[in-house]
C-alpha cells in the first residue's frame, strides 16, 4: 500500500511538472537511413552462399522528434530477407525500436525501447552492433536523475529485445556514477577521479524439470577511473552469482569479471597496458540463449583489431566462460628533424597480447574449483605486432606492419573442439598513400600472410595456408571512391581452394548521402567488433548500400 | 522533495537473488535412475589391417570401464584397412558400415578415428581422435537429455528371431527427423589384428569386441513420428529380426544397440541403450 501511495505521488507530480512546461519548443526532426542489399550469384569454384531469393535485403529506418524536453524516437526495420549471415529470425518487417523521452535539467525519464551501458558493460549493455546483427535494446522505463552536479543515478525495469518478440526474463538494474573531483572540486585539482557501481538483476522463471536453478540471478559491479594529464587507470570488477546456463553446461559457480587498463603519456610517447580475467562471466537474458542472442552484459576484448584484411581473419572473440589475458602497447613519434632530417614525422607502435584458459579443477557436475587469477594451459591467442608510418614527401605516404599471431581456432570458431587446430600466423602489410592534388588520393596495400593450422583431423577448411592481398582505392572528394581488393588464398592445402576473391567496389557520396556498389568475391569468415564475431559466409555476387542522414 | 521521492522509487524497485545450494537437481534419487541417464555411443571407426588401431580400441574400453552407465561401444569395420587378403580372408565389413563410413568420410580421414554421439557433423568435427574422444563424452554427460530409451530384447532359438521392444519417453518436444536405429553387434570374435606395438605385429588371436554385424532397421533407421511429438510423449516400438543363414555369429555374444538420431539435420545420436539378446 505505502508502495502504492507513493507510486502515486511521483506520477502526480511528474504530470504537473511537464505540462508547466511548453513542449513544442525547439522542435526538431531527424533521422537516417540504411539499406544493405546482397544479390547472389552462383560460383561453384568457392562454393559460395545461395539465396533462393537471389537478392536478400536488410533495411534501417530511425527518426527522431525533439524538442527542449521531450523526444521520440522510432525505428523501422525490413529484412526482407536477412542477408546470409544475419540470423534468419530477424525475417519480417516493423516497428523495431520506439520510445519516448522526457528529460529536465537534473531528470530524464524514457520509456519504451532504450539503449543502456552501465560503466564498461560488464554487467549491463544494451546496445545495436548493425555489423554483427546484434540489437540488444531493452523495452521498458529507464530514469536517470541527476541530483547533484557530478552524481548520475540511474535506474532501469525491461526485457530484451529478441528478434521480434522479447525475453523470456525480466531485468531490473541501479548504476550510480559519482565523479568525486566534480563534487569535491577542492581534494582534486588537475585530476578527474570517478568512482561507480552497479547492480543488476534477471529473472527468469524456472521451469527446468531437471535443474534446481536460480530464478533471481544477481550481478554487481564496482568500478573506478583516475585521468590525469600523464595517467589514466580504469578498472571494474565484476561479480555475478549462480546462473547456470547451456553455454556454461549448467555450472552453479559464481562468475567474476575484472578489466584494468592503465596508459601513461608524454608528448610523443605513451605506454599502454591492459589485464583482464573472465571467469563464468557471461550474463545473458535467456539461459538457454546462444550465438549473438540476449547478451545482457558486454566484456570488453583485450587485444587489438588489426585493420589489415588478412590478419583480420583471426581476431579474437572473448570467451565468456573463462579466459586471461593482458596486453600491452607502445607508441613513439620521432619528431621531425632529430634522428632522421627532414621535415616528417615518424609513428613506431609496439604491441603484443596473450589470452589463455583459466586454471579450473572440477569438484562434480555442477562445480569447479578455480584458482583466482589462475592462468590456464591453453593458448588462445597470442599477437606481437609493429607498426611504422611516416611521410615519405608532403604528398607520399607510407606505412609498414608486421603482425605475428596464434590463433586458437578450435576454441574461437568450434566451441573448442578439435578440428582446425591452431593457427600460426605472420603478416608483412605495406600501405602507400599518395595525394597528387586536394582532390586526387591513391592509397595503395599490399600484404603478405604465411600462415599454418596445426590440425590434428583432416579437414577441408576453406581458408588456410598463405594469403597474399592487394587493394587500391581511388578517391576523388568529396564525391568518387574507386576501389579493387584481391585475396588470394594461394597456400591452400586444397588446391581447389586456392582462389582469388576478387571484388570491386564504387561509392558516390553527395552530403550526407552514400551510395555504393560491389561486385565480386567476399572470402568470408568471422567479423569480429570488440570481441563479440558473427560468422559471415563465402558468397560471390552484387552488394549495393544506401546511406543517409536528415 | 522531488528528488527523495525518485530516490524510493528506485529502491522499491530492488530485489533479492537466489543462492543456489547442492543438490542441484531437482529430484536428486532421478540422478542414478535411467530416467534421466545421458547414454552416449562411441562408433569407433577400425580395421583389422590398421596397425594403430588396437591402442585406439583399448582408450575405448577403458572410456567404458571409466563411464560403464552412460557409454556405448560399437566397432564400425570399414575402409581400406577392412579389406579382407589372401592371408586373412575374413571379411568383417558390413553394408551398414560401409554406408555409415561413406556417408560420415571416417576410414578417408585415416583410421583410426570415432565418433561420439556422431556430434560435430557436419563441420568435420565428428571425427575425432582417440585422444579427444573422452573431452567429447565429458560435455555431453553434462547436457540434459532430449529423451529416454530403454530396450529390451528376446530371442527365440527356434525360428532364431530376435524381438527388440523400445520405450522412448520425450523429456522435450519431438521433431519428425528422429529415426530410431537398431543395430546388431558381437562381442569376442577371436580373429587376425595387426598390432604396431608388438613385434612382430601380427595377432593371430585377437579378441574383436562389439564388433558390428547388421541392422534391425535400415542404416539411417525408421521414422518415429510423422509429426512433432509433445514433452512427456511416450512411444514404444517392436522389431522384429531373423538372424540369416549361414552366419557365424554365436548367439550369447550377440547384443542389439538401439539409438534415436536427428536424421537429415545434424545427425546427432541424442540416447542410445543396449541389450544382449539372451540373457
Amino acid at each position: 500500500m505505502k508502495h502504492l501511495l507513493i507510486l502515486v505521488q511521483f506520477q502526480l507530480s511528474l504530470v504537473s511538472y511537464v505540462f508547466s512546461q511548453n513542449l513544442l519548443e525547439n522542435l526538431q526532426i531527424g533521422g537516417n537511413f540504411q539499406s544493405d542489399s546482397y544479390y547472389y550469384l552462383r560460383d561453384s569454384t568457392i562454393e559460395s552462399a545461395e539465396a533462393s531469393e537471389k537478392l536478400l535485403s536488410n533495411n534501417y529506418l530511425f527518426l527522431t522528434i525533439s524538442t527542449t524536453n521531450l523526444n521520440l524516437d522510432i525505428r523501422y526495420e525490413s529484412f526482407q530477407n536477412p542477408i546470409i549471415g544475419y540470423d534468419p529470425r530477424f525475417q519480417g518487417s516493423g516497428i523495431a525500436y520506439r520510445s519516448i523521452s522526457y528529460k529536465n535539467d537534473w531528470f530524464n525519464l524514457t520509456a519504451g525501447n532504450f539503449y543502456e551501458q552501465f560503466g564498461s558493460g560488464m554487467v549491463l549493455r544494451g546496445y545495436e552492433e548493425r555489423n554483427l546483427g546484434l540489437d540488444n535494446s531493452f523495452d521498458g522505463i529507464k530514469v536517470t536523475i541527476e541530483p547533484l552536479s557530478g552524481i548520475i543515478i540511474k535506474g532501469i525495469i525491461g526485457k530484451q529485445r529478441f528478434f521480434w518478440s522479447q525475453s523470456k526474463s525480466i531485468v531490473r538494474g541501479v548504476d550510480a556514477n559519482l565523479e568525486l573531483s566534480t563534487i569535491f572540486p577542492n581534494f582534486f585539482e588537475s585530476i578527474s577521479f570517478v568512482i561507480g557501481g552497479s547492480v543488476v538483476s534477471r529473472y527468469q522463471p524456472d521451469l527446468d524439470s531437471k535443474y534446481r536453478l536460480p530464478e533471481n540471478v544477481l550481478a554487481y559491479a564496482t568500478r573506478f577511473d583516475i585521468t590525469t594529464s600523464w595517467l589514466s587507470l580504469s578498472t571494474e570488477f565484476a561479480f555475478k552469482y549462480n546462473d547456470p546456463t547451456t553455454r556454461n553446461k549448467y555450472t552453479y559457480n559464481n562468475g567474476i569479471g575484472i578489466n584494468t587498463d592503465i596508459s601513461l603519456f608524454t608528448s610523443g610517447f605513451s605506454v599502454s597496458l591492459g589485464f583482464h580475467h573472465y571467469d563464468n562471466i557471461e550474463f545473458r537474458t535467456d539461459r538457454e540463449a546462444k550465438g549473438l542472442e540476449l547478451h545482457l552484459n558486454y566484456l570488453p576484448s583485450l587485444t587489438k583489431q588489426h585493420i589489415y584484411s588478412l590478419p583480420a581473419f583471426y581476431a579474437a572473440s572473448t570467451q565468456a566462460n573463462g579466459e586471461t589475458g593482458f596486453k600491452g602497447e607502445v607508441n613513439y613519434t620521432i619528431p621531425p628533424n632529430t634522428i632522421l632530417k627532414d621535415d616528417f614525422e615518424t609513428n613506431i607502435a609496439f604491441g603484443f597480447s596473450r589470452i589463455n584458459s583459466i586454471d579450473t579443477q572440477r569438484i562434480d557436475d555442477f562445480t569447479y574449483k578455480s584458482k583466482f587469477f589462475g592462468i590456464g594451459p591453453e593458448l588462445f591467442y597470442r599477437d606481437y605486432y609493429i607498426e611504422l608510418r611516416r611521410k615519405l614527401s608532403r604528398p607520399l605516404e607510407l606505412k609498414l606492419a608486421y603482425i605475428d599471431l596464434i590463433y586458437n581456432k578450435d576454441v574461437m570458431e568450434n566451441e573448442g573442439s578439435p578440428l582446425f587446430g591452431k593457427v600460426k600466423s605472420k603478416t608483412f602489410a605495406t600501405e602507400i598513400i599518395y595525394s597528387f592534388n586536394k582532390t586526387h588520393t591513391l592509397r595503395i596495400e599490399f600484404q603478405h600472410m604465411w600462415s599454418k593450422n596445426d590440425s590434428t583431423a583432416a579437414n577441408d577448411d576453406k581458408k588456410n595456408g598463405n594469403w597474399f592481398a592487394f587493394l587500391a582505392e581511388h578517391s576523388i572528394t568529396p564525391h568518387w571512391y574507386f576501389s579493387i581488393v584481391d585475396q588470394w588464398n594461394y597456400g591452400n592445402v586444397n588446391k581447389n581452394y586456392r582462389v582469388h576473391y576478387l571484388k570491386f567496389l564504387i561509392t558516390y557520396a553527395q552530403k550526407t548521402t552514400r551510395l555504393s556498389l560491389g561486385f565480386g568475391r567476399e572470402a568470408g569468415g568471422v567479423v569480429c567488433l570488440g570481441g563479440v564475431c558473427r560468422f559471415v559466409p563465402i558468397s560471390y555476387g552484387v552488394s549495393m548500400s544506401i546511406t543517409t542522414s536528415f | 522533495m522531488k528528488k527523495i521521492i525518485f530516490i524510493i522509487f528506485l529502491c522499491i524497485t530492488f530485489w533479492q537473488c537466489d543462492k543456489i545450494n547442492p543438490p542441484y537437481l531437482e529430484n536428486p534419487t532421478d540422478l542414478d535412475t535411467s530416467d534421466y541417464t545421458q547414454k552416449i555411443l562411441l562408433e569407433e571407426y577400425t580395421g583389422f589391417r590398421c596397425g594403430n588401431c588396437p591402442e585406439a580400441t583399448e582408450i575405448a574400453h577403458n572410456l567404458k570401464e571409466r563411464y560403464p552407465n552412460n557409454l556405448i561401444l560399437l566397432a564400425v569395420h570399414s575402409g581400406g584397412y577392412a579389406k579382407p587378403t589372401t592371408a586373412h580372408p575374413y571379411d568383417f565389413r558390413t553394408p551398414i558400415g560401409d554406408d555409415l563410413d561413406n556417408f560420415f568420410g571416417c576410414s578417408k580421414a585415416g583410421n583410426p578415428n570415432g565418433m561420439v554421439n556422431r556430434v560435430g557433423f557436419p563441420t568435420k568435427s565428428h571425427i575425432l581422435r582417440e585422444g579427444q574422444w573422452e573431452a567429447v563424452i565429458q560435455e555431453l554427460l553434462k547436457q540434459k537429455p532430449k529423451l529416454n530409451l530403454k530396450l529390451s530384447t528376446s530371442f527365440n532359438p527356434t525360428n532364431r528371431t530376435i524381438t527388440a521392444t523400445v520405450e522412448i519417453n520425450f523429456l522435450e518436444a519431438s521433431l519428425p527427423n528422429y529415426y530410431l536405429c537398431l543395430y546388431l553387434a558381437e562381442d569376442s570374435v577371436v580373429q587376425y589384428q595387426r598390432d604396431d606395438r608388438k613385434n612382430p605385429p601380427d595377432i593371430e588371436n585377437y579378441v574383436h569386441n562389439n564388433v558390428l554385424r547388421d541392422g534391425l532397421t535400415p542404416t539411417w533407421g525408421i521414422q518415429i513420428s510423422e509429426s512433432s511429438l509433445s514433452p512427456e510423449t511416450k512411444i514404444v516400438k517392436e522389431i522384429r529380426y531373423t538372424i540369416p543363414d549361414g552366419k557365424d555369429w554365436r548367439i550369447p555374444k550377440l547384443k542389439v544397440i538401439a539409438f534415436v538420431h536427428d536424421k537429415d539435420n545434424t545427425f546427432e545420436i541424442l540416447q542410445v541403450d543396449e541389450s544382449y539378446i539372451s540373457p
